[in-house]
């Protein structure tokens, strides 16, 4: 049971003799590809063993890795987003500070939906720049500091437009706003007096 | 190539062996020891190794203990008038585990205690394995040239 055959050895000097088929090139190519996915020379014993453990380690230290870069993206978006909202609490405060230099309280404008304030200059602005488009410079330059600039930006795309509320000669102030540092000219600067021509008052 | 077309169903399969067994010998060159052995042998066992790891992934190898010794008589005449062609096909359409434990045994010269350590079963199993493939050989053999 144990010994072989004499056929068997007869077989196998027949299955030697086989032709073998010539695939070489194609074997060739099959191995390289398999070398080029996976090169891993073994430099000793039990191989596989010891490249698990150096695999098992290089994923530990690119997840270490990934991680520490996952902290460090969360941490600056989250300082960024911080700062832009201390920047934008700077830059909107609840009552921003509103000087009647330039615009009196009496001014008349008071109308209902507009920004709330001590004195609402929205409306304000668009009728005066229609009124007096080359004074823009100078009213920017004066309300920059107290007005949103959300009005100022609505102000710049409107500039050129006609406002929705129809023209009210009785509610808006005849006065053109001056820059900041000169003195305030008032409604009575712009009252039209008639000039008599008498000699009795100009004393 | 021959070793690999003994083992394998078809050439696809053998030249998948013959690949794998030399990525092998590439990535385990430096454990090769030349006092332990000549290289051919050395590469031999590697494409054994890699045939019937084939084998292994296809079919199950169970265990069947042997129960009767047969020793079935084939005449060297009988098989002379066969080529080389016609044995392969006939080696190869043995069922797999019985075909894989013929090869080891009657071409390559493995011992039963080394199949069954290679095939993880039984010696029993082997020598049930190798007493089939005879009977169906002689079978084949003597049932073509009646």
């Amino acid at each position: 049971m144990n010994d072989k055959k004499p056929y068997e050895i007869l077989i196998t000097e027949k299955m030697e003799s086989f032709p073998i088929p010539d695939m070489a090139d194609a074997i060739w190519a099959k191995i390289e590809l398999q070398l080029d996915a996976d090169p891993g020379i073994d430099s000793g014993e039990q191989p596989s063993t010891q490249s698990a453990t150096v695999k098992k380690i290089a994923g530990i230290k690119k997840g270490l890795f990934l991680f520490i870069t996952a902290v460090i993206i969360i941490t600056v978006v989250v300082l960024l987003l911080l700062n832009k909202k201390r920047t934008d609490v700077n830059k909107n405060p609840d009552n921003p500070p509103v000087t009647t230099d330039i615009i009196p309280e009496n001014s008349g404008i008071n109308e209902p939906g507009m920004m709330p304030g001590k004195n609402n200059l929205q409306p304000f602005i668009y009728d005066s720049l229609q009124k007096n488009p080359g004074a823009f410079p100078y009213l920017i330059d004066s309300l920059t500091n107290q007005i949103h600039p959300d009005v100022i930006q609505d102000s710049l795309i409107q500039q050129n437009t006609i406002p929705d509320t129809p023209y009210d000669t009785t509610t808006i102030p005849s006065v053109i706003k001056k820059p900041k540092g000169v003195k305030g000219i008032n409604n009575s600067d712009y009252k039209i007096i008639s000039v008599k021509k008498d000699s009795a008052n100009n004393n | 190539m021959t070793i690999a077309m003994r083992y394998s169903r078809d050439e696809q399969d053998a030249a998948d062996i013959m690949s794998l067994a030399f990525v092998k010998v590439f990535k385990n060159i430096n454990s090769f020891d030349e006092t332990k052995g000549a290289f051919h042998s050395w590469l031999k066992r590697i494409i054994i190794n890699e045939a019937l790891d084939h084998i292994k992934q296809r079919n199950k190898f169970t265990n069947k203990e042997l129960t009767t010794i047969e020793e079935p008589a084939i005449s060297n005449t009988v098989v002379e008038k066969y080529d080389a062609a016609e044995i392969m096909q006939m080696v190869k359409q043995l069922p797999p585990a019985t075909h894989a434990v013929f090869l080891l045994f009657a071409i390559d010269g493995y011992s039963h205690k080394e199949i069954a350590s290679q095939l993880s079963i039984s010696e029993g199993t082997s020598k049930w394995h190798l007493s089939e493939a005879r009977k169906k050989l002689q079978q084949q053999l003597t049932g073509l040239y009646k």
